[in-house]
C-alpha cells in the first residue's frame, strides 16, 4: 500500500515534468505535501486492513457477546420413581418473573394485572413498573406455571419470565437419606440426587436475543433458540409402601426406645434390590434445615450404608454358615456351656452368665450362646474364618450406587489373635455396614449366592429410550443350598422356640435373629447398647429380609428381642398385608396376655410363670431373686413375646 | 486594484471539468453522509428524541445550507478575503471566547465547545479554523512578506499559538492539533525555511508532556489507546467499540443499515466516530473507496491550487486542502486506534451542520479560485 502510494507520487512528479515546465519552488513544497498526505492515508488503510480483515473475526467474536442477552433456559432434572412408578422427587417449572421498565405500554394496567395475581402491593410494584434507571427489575421469584399463564395471558408489554425447576418430594420425610435433596441451584448434594447428579441434571438450553446496550431487545430481531434437554429420570429398586412400613415403625422404635438413632433395611434377598433404606431422627426433604449445616449433615447420612458398627449375634448366623459350610459342625453336634469359654488363658463370658449348659447346635443358635461360636470360629481356624468372610463380604464394599459407603473394620489376619478369632464368632472385634450385614447375610438366606446390592432400577430419558438397565447381580456363590436351608431353619427356630412354630407372626412362616452389642466409646465399654434384629419372611423361601438396628435404646431394656425384634415384626406384618402373603398354617389365635408382677419372687418361680403364660425371658444379672422387670406388670403383651427379668 | 505577488502559471489551463469533479465528489460525500448519519443515528434517536429521523433531518438542512453557501463563496471573487485579513481574525477571536460566555457558550461533555444559537449550535473552532486560513494567506500574500525572513511568518505564528491556547482551553485537543498541522504546512508551503520550520516543531513536542500533567485525563487517554483492552468499561471503552465495528465489517461489510454497533454500543456513532459505522456496514472495501475519493478531493483541489492565477488562490486552494486532509487523517487515525481519541468529526459525512455548511463553503471558495483561473488564462 505504501509503495503504490509513493509510485502514485512518482507519476504525478512525472507528469509535471512531463508538462514542460520547471518546477517551481512551491511546486516542490506542494508536491512533498501530497506525498505526505497520501503517505499517512496508506498508514491508514494498512491499520485498517490489520483491524478488518485479520482481527476482524476475533472482534466479532468479541462483539457478538455483547450484541446477545442469553437467557439460560434450564433443563428439567429427571424424576426420581420408585419400583411401582409413583414418583419419589419431581422437578416442576417455577419462573421468575421480571419487568423492563422501557418495554412497558400501560404502567397501571399491568401493576394492577401484577400485583392482583402475585398478591404484591400495588404501590410497590408500580414503583418498579416505572423505574426506568435500570433495564430489568425482579416482580417475584419462584411463581409458578398458572400464575405465569395468566401474566402471560393479560398480553401486557414489558414483562419477562425466566424459568426455573423446583424441586419437590411428593413423599416428604420419607426416603430422607437414601433419596437425598439438592441444592436451592438444583444440584445433587446428597443420596442418590448426588450419586445420579449427572444423569439427573440435564443439559440447558438457551434463548439468544439481539440486544442493545442496555440490554433492551431489539424489535423484528431474530432470537436463537436452543431448547433445553431434560434430565433422565431414573426408576429405584425402593418401594414407596414398605419405605413407608419401615419408617413409621423406626419412628415407634426411636420414640417407644428413646433411642439415639434408629437404622433400617428392607431387601430382596434373591436380587440384591433394595426396597427400603433409612433412619431416625431425619427430616421432610420439602423443608430441609439448611440454617444448622452440622444437624442437617449428621440427620443426611444415610447410615445404613456409611456407619460401621459391632453386629453381635446377628453375626452368628455368619458365622454358622462358615462353619457348616467348612464341615467342621453339624446340626445335631453337642456342647457344653458352662457360661464361659478360656480362650489362651482369656475367660470370655457367654452372655447367660450362670451357662447353657448341655445343648445341640440348633439350641446353641437359638439360644446364642457366645460359647458355641467361639468353639466354631476356633474349629475354623483364622484361614478358613476369613476365607469364608471373605466370601460372604465382609469387610468390603458392596459397592451399592450411593455415595460415602464404607468397608468396615476387620483385623489384619495376620495380627488376629486366637481371642480376637474367638470374639469375630459371636460378632465382636469387627464392624460392619448394616448394608455390607444384610447382604452378606441375604446370602445365608438365598440359597448361597452373594446378591450385589443396588438402587437405581433403570435409566430413562424423556423420551422414553432406555438408557440403563439394572441386572441382578451375582458376585459368588458363597454357601450351598443345603447350608442355606439350615440357617434358614436355625432363623425361624430362633423366633419361634417360646410358643413354637409360626407364632411369631401368627400363621407365617418367619424366621429371625436378634443381636444386642455394647458398644464401645474410645475403646472402653461406653454401657449403652445397639439392638438389632434380622428378619426373613417366607422363611422357607425369603422373598424378604429386614436389618433393624436400634442405637442406644434407653426406655429400659437393651436386648435385640425387646427393643428391635417388635418394630421389624410389625414391618414384616405390614409387608404381609401389602403383598397379601396367605397364612401358611392356622394355629388359632393367640391371646394377649397381661404381664404379670414378678417382682421379689425367685428367679425359678418367675421364670416358670412366664412360660405357662407363653411369654419368653431375657435375664439380667446372676441372682436367684427378681429385683425388676420390663415391661411393667399390667402391660398388654402379644403371645412369645419377650420380657426382661433383671435379677 | 490590488497588487499580488504572482508567480508564473505553470499549468495547462484549467478546465471547467476539475470543479465540476469537485463539486460530484463534495456533493456525493455530502449525501452518503446524510445516509450513514440516518444509518448510524436512528436507533439511539429514536430511543432518545422519540424520532429516529432526528438526526437526519438536521443533516439534510445542513446540506441545504452548505450548498447555498457554496453557490454564495463560488459566486464572490475570493480576492475579497484579501480585505478580511483583520476580520477573519478578530471575528475567529471571537467566536473562541464566546464559547467560554455564560448563556452564549453550551458545554457538553465537560468541555466548551459550542455557542448556543436558537435551534442548534456552533462550533466556534469550526469557523476559526478557516478564519485562521484567511490569516495566514493574506500574511503570506501581504506586501511587507519576504520568504526568506523568519520575521514576515510572526504574525501567524503569534495568531496561530494564541488561537491553540483558546481552543486547548475549551479544552479541544484535536482541533488544537488540527491547527497547529495546518499552521506548520502553511508556512512550509509559504516558503519558510526547513531549519527555522524543525527549530519550532521542538517546542511543538515539548508541549505534549505539558498538556498530560495540566490534564490529567488525557494520560489514561493515552493509556487505554495503547491498550484499550485494559480497561473495556472505562477509558478503552469507546477505542474497543469502534474496533469492534470496523473488525464486524470484515472485507465487504454487513451491508447498509445492518450496523449492530449502532445499537448504542458505540457512542457518537453518528459524529466522530461515524467511520466505524461505515466501516463495519461496507468493509474493508467501502472504507478503501472512501479513503480513495478523499485522496482525490485533496487531490483535485491542490490542482486547483497549482493552477490558480495567483498565489493568493494558491495558496487559499493548499490551506483549504490541509485542513480537510489534516481533519479526515486525525479523524481516521482515532477511530482506527492510530492515535489517543480525541473528537473531531469527518469532513462532509459526519453529523453537524455547523461543520458542514463551513466545509461547503470552503469549497465553494476553491471553486471561485478555479474559475478565475479558466476565465484569465484563455
Amino acid at each position: 500500500m505504501i509503495y503504490a502510494s509513493i509510485f502514485l507520487l512518482y507519476l504525478g512528479v512525472r507528469q509535471l515534468k512531463n508538462s514542460g515546465y520547471s518546477i517551481s519552488f512551491l511546486q516542490k513544497r506542494l508536491l512533498v505535501l501530497i506525498m505526505l498526505i497520501t503517505f499517512l492515508f496508506a498508514i491508514i488503510i494498512c491499520r485498517l486492513g490489520v483491524i478488518q480483515l485479520i482481527n476482524g473475526e476475533w472482534l466479532q467474536a468479541k462483539a457478538v457477546d455483547q450484541w446477545t442477552r442469553d437467557v439460560p433456559l434450564k433443563a428439567k432434572r429427571g424424576t426420581v420413581f420408585d419400583r411401582n412408578g409413583n414418583a419419589i422427587a419431581i422437578s416442576s417449572p417455577s419462573y421468575d418473573v421480571y419487568v423492563r421498565a422501557r418495554n412497558v405500554d400501560d404502567a397501571v394496567a399491568l401493576s394492577q394485572k401484577l400485583s392482583t395475581i402475585l398478591d404484591l402491593e400495588f404501590e410497590k410494584v408500580y414503583a418498579k413498573v416505572v423505574d426506568r434507571t435500570v433495564s430489568e427489575t425482579l416482580i417475584k421469584m419462584q411463581v409458578d406455571e398458572s400464575a405465569m399463564q395468566e401474566i402471560k395471558n393479560a398480553n401486557l408489554n414489558g414483562v419477562v419470565f425466566s424459568q426455573n425447576n423446583v424441586r419437590s418430594y411428593p413423599y416428604g420425610d420419607l426416603f430422607t437419606q437414601v433419596l437425598g435433596f439438592t441444592t436451592i441451584d438444583g444440584i445433587g448434594q446428597s443420596g442418590l440426587e448426588a450419586y445420579y447428579n449427572e444423569m439427573l441434571t440435564g443439559i440447558n438450553g438457551m434463548l439468544l436475543t439481539q440486544a442493545d446496550v442496555q440490554g433492551i431487545e431489539i424489535e423484528n430481531s431474530l432470537d436463537y433458540y436452543l431448547p433445553s434437554t431434560p434430565g433422565l429420570n431414573i426408576t429405584t429398586t425402593l418401594d414407596a409402601q414398605i419405605q413407608l412400613l419401615l419408617e413409621k415403625a423406626m419412628i415407634k422404635a426411636l420414640q417407644e426406645q428413646k433411642a439415639s438413632k434408629v437404622t433400617g433395611i428392607v431387601m430382596n434377598p434373591n436380587t440384591g434390590e433394595i426396597l427400603a433404606m433409612g433412619s431416625k431422627p431425619s427430616f421432610d426433604l420439602n423443608e430441609i434445615p439448611r440454617d444448622n449445616v452440622s444437624e442437617l449433615m449428621a440427620m443426611a447420612k444415610n447410615m445404613a450404608v456409611v456407619d460401621i458398627y459391632e453386629p453381635g449375634s446377628t453375626f452368628k448366623i455368619i458365622t454358622s454358615a462358615c462353619a457348616l459350610s467348612e464341615g467342621v459342625v453339624t446340626v445335631n453336634d453337642s456342647f457344653y456351656d458352662p457360661g464361659y469359654r478360656l480362650v489362651d488363658g482369656d475367660k470370655i463370658k457367654c452372655w447367660k452368665h450362670i451357662g447353657h449348659g448341655q445343648q445341640n447346635f440348633t439350641d446353641g443358635f437359638c439360644n446364642s450362646c457366645n460359647s458355641v461360636f467361639i468353639d466354631l470360629a476356633l474349629r475354623m481356624g483364622i484361614d478358613n474364618f476369613y476365607e469364608m468372610l471373605e466370601k460372604f463380604g465382609i469387610g468390603q464394599k458392596t459397592d451399592i450406587d450411593f455415595y460415602g459407603e464404607s468397608s468396615g473394620i476387620m483385623m489384619d489376619k495376620q495380627s488376629a489373635k486366637t481371642v480376637d478369632l474367638a470374639r469375630m464368632g459371636f460378632g465382636q472385634a469387627i464392624a460392619v455396614t448394616p448394608i455390607q450385614l444384610i447382604t452378606a447375610l441375604s446370602a445365608t438366606v438365598n440359597g448361597g449366592k452373594l446378591m450385589a446390592p443396588y438402587l437405581a432400577k433403570n435409566i430413562v430419558d424423556s423420551e422414553g429410550n432406555v438408557v440403563y438397565m439394572a441386572s441382578e447381580k451375582k458376585v459368588r456363590d458363597v454357601i450351598s443350598e443345603e447350608v442355606s436351608a439350615t440357617i434358614r431353619m436355625f432363623l425361624e427356630e430362633a423366633v419361634s422356640r417360646p410358643l413354637g412354630k409360626y407364632t411369631f407372626i401368627e400363621n407365617y412362616c418367619v424366621g429371625g435373629k436378634t443381636g444386642t452389642t455394647q458398644k464401645y466409646v474410645n475403646g472402653a465399654i461406653s454401657g449403652t447398647y445397639i439392638a438389632s434384629f434380622f428378619g426373613a419372611f417366607p422363611c422357607d423361601k425369603p422373598d424378604y429380609v429386614i436389618l433393624f438396628i436400634v442405637d442406644e435404646p434407653t426406655a429400659g431394656s437393651y436386648y435385640g428381642s425387646i427393643a428391635a425384634s417388635p418394630y421389624a415384626k410389625e414391618v414384616i406384618e405390614g409387608i404381609i398385608e401389602y403383598k397379601g402373603y396367605k397364612p401358611v398354617a392356622d394355629i388359632g389365635e393367640i391371646e394377649n396376655i397381661i404381664m404379670p408382677n414378678l417382682v421379689g419372687q425367685s428367679l425359678a418361680k418367675a421364670s416358670q410363670e412366664l412360660i405357662k403364660l407363653g411369654l419368653s425371658y431375657e435375664l439380667v444379672g446372676e441372682g436367684d431373686f427378681v429385683i425388676s422387670q420390663f415391661p411393667n406388670a399390667g402391660t398388654e403383651l402379644n403371645a412369645g413375646q419377650v420380657v426382661q427379668l433383671n435379677t | 486594484m490590488l497588487k499580488y505577488k504572482t508567480y508564473p502559471n505553470l499549468l495547462p489551463k484549467s478546465s471547467s471539468k476539475l470543479s465540476l469533479k469537485i463539486f460530484i465528489i463534495v456533493l456525493s460525500l455530502a449525501i452518503f453522509g446524510c445516509i450513514m448519519v440516518y444509518s448510524a443515528s436512528s436507533y439511539s434517536a429514536l430511543n432518545n428524541y422519540n424520532n429516529e429521523y432526528h438526526f437526519l433531518i438536521k443533516q439534510i438542512i445542513g446540506v441545504v445550507l452548505g450548498i447555498i453557501a457554496l453557490i454564495i463563496t463560488y459566486k464572490i471573487d475570493y480576492h475579497i478575503y484579501y480585505k478580511f485579513k483583520w476580520v477573519a481574525c478578530i471575528i475567529s477571536f471571537v467566536f473562541l471566547i464566546l464559547v467560554f460566555v455564560p448563556g452564549i457558550g453550551v458545554s457538553n461533555y465537560g468541555a466548551n465547545r459550542w455557542i448556543g444559537l436558537p435551534g442548534f449550535t456552533i462550533q466556534g473552532s469550526e469557523i476559526a479554523k478557516f478564519g485562521f486560513i484567511i490569516f495566514c494567506v493574506c500574511v503570506l500574500c501581504g506586501k511587507k512578506f519576504e520568504a526568506l525572513k523568519f520575521k514576515s511568518y510572526l504574525p501567524i505564528l503569534i495568531v496561530g499559538v494564541l488561537m491553540c491556547i483558546l481552543i486547548m482551553l475549551e479544552p479541544n485537543m484535536s482541533i488544537t492539533m488540527c491547527v497547529g498541522i495546518v499552521m506548520l504546512i502553511m508556512l512550509f508551503v509559504g516558503g519558510m525555511k526547513l531549519k527555522q520550520l524543525t527549530m519550532l516543531a521542538v517546542p511543538a513536542v515539548a508541549v505534549v508532556p505539558l498538556l498530560i500533567i495540566l490534564e490529567p485525563y488525557r494520560l489514561k487517554r493515552l493509556f487505554a489507546f495503547i491498550d484499550p483492552w485494559a480497561s473495556p468499561q472505562g477509558e478503552g471503552f469507546q477505542l474497543i467499540q469502534s474496533l469492534y465495528s470496523l473488525g464486524s465489517g470484515g472485507w465487504f461489510g454487513v451491508g447498509l443499515f445492518n450496523s449492530r454497533q449502532k445499537y448504542q454500543f458505540l457512542p457518537f456513532s453518528e459524529s466522530d466516530f461515524i467511520f466505524s459505522i461505515i466501516g463495519e456496514e461496507f468493509g474493508f472495501i467501502g472504507c478503501l473507496l472512501l479513503i480513495l475519493v478523499f485522496i482525490a478531493l485533496i487531490y483535485l483541489i491542490i490542482k486547483v491550487a497549482l493552477r490558480a492565477k495567483d498565489r493568493f488562490g494558491c495558496l487559499l486552494s493548499v490551506g483549504v486542502a490541509s485542513v480537510i486532509g489534516v481533519q479526515i487523517l486525525i479523524n481516521l487515525a482515532v477511530v482506527t486506534g492510530s492515535i489517543p481519541p480525541t473528537g473531531v468529526p469527518l469532513p462532509f459525512i459526519s453529523a453537524g451542520s455547523t461543520s458542514l455548511v463551513v466545509f461547503m463553503s470552503a469549497i465553494g471558495v476553491i471553486l471561485n479560485v478555479d474559475r478565475q483561473s479558466r476565465k484569465s488564462k484563455i
